[in-house]
């Protein structure tokens, strides 16, 4: 617990009828830190990002961003104060070009007032940075692609590029490397890797070798709360974290 | 070849509406000229709704709202003009220099606030609600004693004068709504080519995205609904000069229901898709009955819908961008 956690969670809870979601969950992230969240399968990650985003609301407990309480916050405002998020299952704009997916992203992010009326389509202070970004990620190929067009796994990478073209304090990966193959995952995490300290990333994730590669710190996270929390050597060798999850993954593998 | 064919259709659409009452005119038919007007207006209307329907995926069943607002002002201020009585405190006046702005003004205003209570909603919550809005409209207007309630509104000073023109030239009438609708295009084809215009496409195809990309999306549908329903106020107000008559038949959600029948026959999301929609409604409203005459077919002709009913289904079901898609072959994507 120190003061510089960047978001602090506190007691958070959410049930879905009889099921218990996030069960009196406390987490810290500290700024700059690349903190994995990892679990099994109906831990409650996914439902864990959506509270933290402001798309779920919360059933009890607190959410503090910077200090700040931002549990009742609606979820756009989160995103104007620096909480960007990525999808598990692809959400982008499946008309538009990857181009313009991105340039969305950064419209947002930038436009306001009149400018709302400025020709969008060829907008350098729009497309350039868009552009940027897919270079990043590796679209670069795929500029004027419509989005729904691009393999399954480009979408996950223009996925990245429209939550980082938010320019995110915080950045909230859910899964990003799902569905990837393994060249695709590899870009990423290094993607993730030239990411760390420009920004606080969490990072729910299920590759256990991007996980240890990548993380400062890791959650385990089972039946929705958080049994340990520590270095990646620390979790590796915490035996109720083998017990709960390590041990069944490492057999099954 | 896309491109082109929709250059040809532009260009020839400009063309045949330029030079239409000179055409009429040669034609011996220069009665077409009043069915023109119409068309033009009913399009002006069409183009409006499309840019919720079209463009943002907004299904507004309570869009003659707001033409009938439109149609309304400018006939309660023909009335106290006539009467020299004032509305509000505000005297009449037949200078459609300020009763079609008051027109506008008052539709946009309606539609901001029944915008800002349905836009609460989505989906089919969104489509009853809007329909609930705009048959309330439609009995408060019944309910106008006043005003001629159920018999409508007659205009008895005629058409307004609109500057120095007078509107109650058939000729001068359709150049004046054919200005407007090609102002009223051109501003659609602004906004949707504006960095509003490409967030209400995303709007369309990912509203929680756009959320979670920190959009107010509220404000975004909020803003387009206002201009769409001073698209169809504008749209009220020359009906209103064209029939020098207004009655809450305009207001009745049977004449949304057409005007989403107009969007989606010519082509929603398309520019000048409810144009076209517009054109071919009106013309086979028009002209079925007397085709089914004509050929002798007397029972079609009196149940002429039991015809153009299938006609609307079939081209929603073969072409999912009506008869714009039609025309440019764009559907086959």
């Amino acid at each position: 617990m120190s003061d510089a956690a960047l978001l602090r969670v506190k007691g958070l809870f959410k049930s879905f009828g009889a099921l218990m979601a996030i069960n009196d969950l406390h987490l810290d992230v500290e700024e700059g830190e690349l903190h994995a969240v990892i679990g099994p399968n109906g831990a409650g990650k996914s439902t864990l990002v959506r509270q933290l985003t402001g798309e779920m609301s919360a059933d009890a407990g607190r959410i503090l961003y910077r200090g700040r309480d931002i549990t009742a916050l609606a979820a756009a405002k989160r995103v104007r104060s620096g909480i960007a998020r990525s999808y598990q299952i692809t959400s982008i704009f499946p008309e538009y070009t990857a181009l313009e997916n991105v340039a969305m992203a950064v419209q947002t992010r930038l436009t306001q007032g009149a400018a709302f009326l400025r020709r969008a389509a060829g907008d350098p202070a729009l497309e350039s940075p868009a552009g940027e970004l897919l270079d990043r990620v590796g679209l670069s190929a795929e500029r004027r692609s419509p989005a729904f067009s691009l393999a399954h796994g480009q979408q996950r990478q223009l996925e990245v590029a429209m939550a980082l073209a938010l320019e995110p304090t915080l950045l909230l990966l859910d899964e990003p490397m799902a569905g990837m193959g393994q060249q695709e995952s590899d870009m990423v995490v290094d993607l993730l890797s030239g990411l760390r300290g420009s920004m606080t990333i969490l990072l729910i994730e299920h590759d256990m070798d991007a996980v240890f590669a990548l993380a400062d710190r890791v959650t385990v996270l089972v039946y929705g709360q958080a049994i340990a929390t520590g270095s990646v050597e620390e979790i590796r060798n915490d035996p109720e974290v083998r017990k709960a999850y390590l041990g069944d993954e490492h057999d099954a593998a | 070849m896309r491109q082109h064919s929709l250059r040809i259709l532009a260009y020839g659409l400009v063309l045949v509406s330029v030079l239409f009452p000179f055409i009429a005119d040669a034609a011996e038919s220069g009665y077409l000229v009043p069915t023109a007007s119409r068309i033009l207006i009913y399009a002006l209307a069409a183009v409006s709704l499309n840019l919720l329907v079209g463009y943002v995926g907004l299904v507004s069943l309570g869009h003659a709202a707001y033409l009938g607002v439109g149609a309304y002002v400018v006939g309660i201020l023909a009335f106290h003009a006539d009467a020299g009585s004032t509305v509000l405190g505000i005297p009449g006046t037949v200078q459609g220099l300020l009763s079609i702005p008051a027109a506008v003004l008052l539709s946009a205003l309606v539609a901001l606030v029944i915008g800002a209570l349905c836009l609460r909603t989505s989906g089919i919550f969104f489509i009853m609600i809007t329909l609930a809005f705009g048959q309330m409209i439609f009995f408060m207007m019944v309910s106008l004693e006043r005003y001629g309630g159920d018999d409508g509104l007659f205009m008895y000073a005629g058409p307004n004068r609109l500057g120095a023109l007078d509107l109650s030239n058939e000729w001068t009438f359709f150049y004046v709504c054919l200005t407007l609708l090609a102002a009223f295009l051109l501003l659609c084809r602004w906004l949707i080519r504006s960095r509003f215009g490409r967030a209400l496409g995303a709007i369309r195809q990912n509203e929680a995205r756009m959320t979670t990309l920190g959009a107010n999306v509220y404000r975004y549908k909020l803003a387009i609904f206002v201009i769409a329903g001073a698209g169809a106020g504008l749209a009220g107000a020359l009906l209103a000069n064209q029939a020098s008559y207004v009655s809450p038949d305009m207001l009745h959600w049977t004449r949304s229901g057409e005007l989403l029948f107009m969007v989606i026959l010519g082509g929603s999301g398309t520019l000048v898709g409810p144009v076209l929609g517009g054109a071919s409604f009106l013309l086979l409203e028009e002209y079925l009955p007397v085709g089914f005459g004509a050929a002798g077919l007397e029972t079609l002709k009196e149940h002429w819908r039991i015809v153009f009913g299938p006609i609307l289904i079939l081209v929603m079901l073969f072409f999912r961008r009506g008869i714009y898609g039609l025309l440019t072959g764009e559907d086959r994507s």
